[in-house]
């Protein structure tokens, strides 16, 4: 145990003496590992918001009843009584036609003034009914809808289900088509790194050759590279998440108010955890790896 | 203690014969000296020893292990066996004088404070105590061949061999790395040192097996 802490402690020593030697190779590798998984980041930070986001819709679904101009208050409040009492009805929220126009004041700040110019609140009233969560949602907004179209204060019924599921399997390709496309990209670029490795160990091959005539054993010889290998992989990660959280923070900046809703759409969030654990271990596992192409022949 | 027995060692590479039908024993705690011109095969002979390749036909034992049926995983710790001083010293540039000579020691395996410790005193033994912190390219050429020296012999090994040990060297210094290898093989160490140089033979007044047309001749201890 003591011989491989050892061994790995000189691997470590080794591998940063060849950084301190020759920094070029190194930083050229772990900008290229850096590079392209801040794509790979980027790309991750804005499928995890979307996805984030639908989840918190499908979570939220709801009907929205909007009620006619005129509709008589009481009809209203029976027609809310009725919905209230289907079946898969979480619960009903009135929304006068005030509380419509300063939801729509906050959603869309750029267009505030459009009210006040077209001389008044053009929006309606509505009665908001809320799903309870699970299977079923389908069925239980048809019934809603069925019972609201039929009531004669009603103007219009909505629901997004089939939008959210529509963009909830759009998502669904675009993770697993970008996961494949990832996979593409990032063997290309471990053989781009491999070959920019192959210089550092070719730039060593005298010593190399020494190392082996004095018996260092294969593993020996190799540990340094694959430590390095590793190490740059894992900075190619860190420095890719500090880039694309940058980048994020960048957006909300220069987004603008117009931009605003689409920015924190697309990157409200920080990448979580787990994603951002997962871009890191990509980046050691894929450093690891091209230095292991790297070194395989010197033995 | 090391013994060497060579038999019948036969190398024909592309079809030209190397060495042709060599046959030697070196016992242990001898110093022998292999002469042959340029050529001759002594390099090959060599790396035969390092198992940097194996002979076409024959064998070379060393400590009672056959090298030509060495597997390639055992290759390492048979060279860790063996202390060898090259002919261009094979020292890695970047390291220093006692890195160089730790090496060695951290290949098999020994502690870190023990390597060091070590190291100086090798290097202490060639007198380059005071050049511990200096890379090879500073190094004149007779302080890089005792740095390789002091490599050599660092892991105390049972089996030292020289090649060419004084060939870029002016004569003092070959007169003074030769008296290293006397101390080394008092030590009880065999000590085969590979040179083209007759007067070393004489400096060394030991036995020397001659190595002509890729065949080992008679031997003995010249005048």
């Amino acid at each position: 145990m003591s011989a491989l802490l050892a061994h790995l402690r000189y691997f470590v020593s080794d591998a940063a003496d060849e950084w301190r030697h020759s920094p070029g190779p190194n930083l050229l590798a772990t900008a290229t590992l850096a590079a392209v998984l801040f794509v790979a980041a980027v790309n991750l930070l804005a499928l995890e918001n979307v996805s984030a986001q639908v989840g918190r819709w499908k979570r939220d679904l709801r009907v929205s009843v909007y009620l006619a101009d005129d509709a008589d208050p009481a009809a209203a409040g029976e027609l809310h009584a009725r919905l209230a009492a289907l079946p898969g009805v979480a619960r009903v929220e009135p929304i006068d036609k005030d509380e419509a126009l300063r939801r729509f004041r906050v959603s869309f700040p750029e267009l505030a003034d459009v009210p006040d110019d077209l001389g008044g609140n053009p929006l309606p009233a509505s009665l908001e009914v809320i799903l309870e969560p699970g299977e079923g949602g389908q069925a239980a907004a048809a019934q809603i809808a069925a019972t609201a179209r039929a009531s004669p204060v009603v103007d219009e019924v909505r629901f997004d289900q089939a939008f959210l599921d529509r963009l909830d399997a759009l998502l669904g390709i675009a993770r697993w088509g970008g996961g494949a496309l990832g996979i593409v990209v990032l063997t290309a670029v471990g053989l781009v790194v491999a070959g920019v490795l192959r210089l550092t160990v070719y730039a060593r091959r005298d010593e190399i050759e020494i190392m082996r005539l004095v018996g260092a054993s294969p593993l020996f010889v190799r540990g340094p590279f694959l430590v390095a290998g590793l190490v740059q992989g894992w900075a190619g990660g860190l420095l890719a998440l500090f880039a694309a959280e940058a980048v994020r923070r960048a957006a909300f900046t220069y987004a603008g108010a117009s931009g605003a809703t689409l920015t924190e759409l697309l990157v409200g969030r920080s990448l979580p955890v787990a994603p951002s654990l997962a871009i890191v271990a990509t980046g050691a596992l894929l450093g690891l790896t091209s230095a292991w192409f790297a070194v395989r022949e010197a033995r | 203690m090391a013994d060497l027995i060579v038999r019948e060692l036969r190398v024909v590479r592309e079809g030209r014969v190397v060495l042709d039908g060599c046959s030697a024993d070196f016992r242990s705690g001898q110093r022998t000296v292999l002469w042959g011109r340029s050529g001759t095969g002594k390099s090959t002979l060599l790396r035969l020893l390092l198992r940097q390749e194996r002979p076409t036909s024959g064998t070379i034992v060393v400590n009672g292990r056959d090298l030509a049926t060495l597997r390639d995983s055992q290759v390492p710790q048979h060279r860790r066996a063996l202390g060898v001083v090259f002919q261009d010293f094979k020292l890695i540039r970047r390291k220093t004088a006692l890195e160089n000579v730790a090496y060695v020691l951290n290949v098999a395996g020994i502690p870190r404070g023990e390597q060091k410790r070590r190291a100086y005193l090798a290097l202490k033994g060639v007198g380059l105590q005071h050049r511990l912190g200096v890379t090879p390219g500073v190094l004149s050429g007779g302080e890089q061949q005792r740095v390789a020296i002091a490599r050599a012999v660092v892991n105390d090994p049972e089996l030292l061999i020289a090649d060419e040990p004084t060939g870029n060297l002016d004569p003092d210094l070959a007169v003074e790395i030769m008296r290293l290898f006397r101390e080394v093989n008092a030590r009880g160490t065999t000590v085969v040192v590979a040179t083209h140089d007759r007067d070393l033979i004489a400096r060394m007044q030991r036995r020397t097996i001659f190595l002509e047309h890729g065949r080992l001749s008679p031997e003995g201890v010249p005048a």
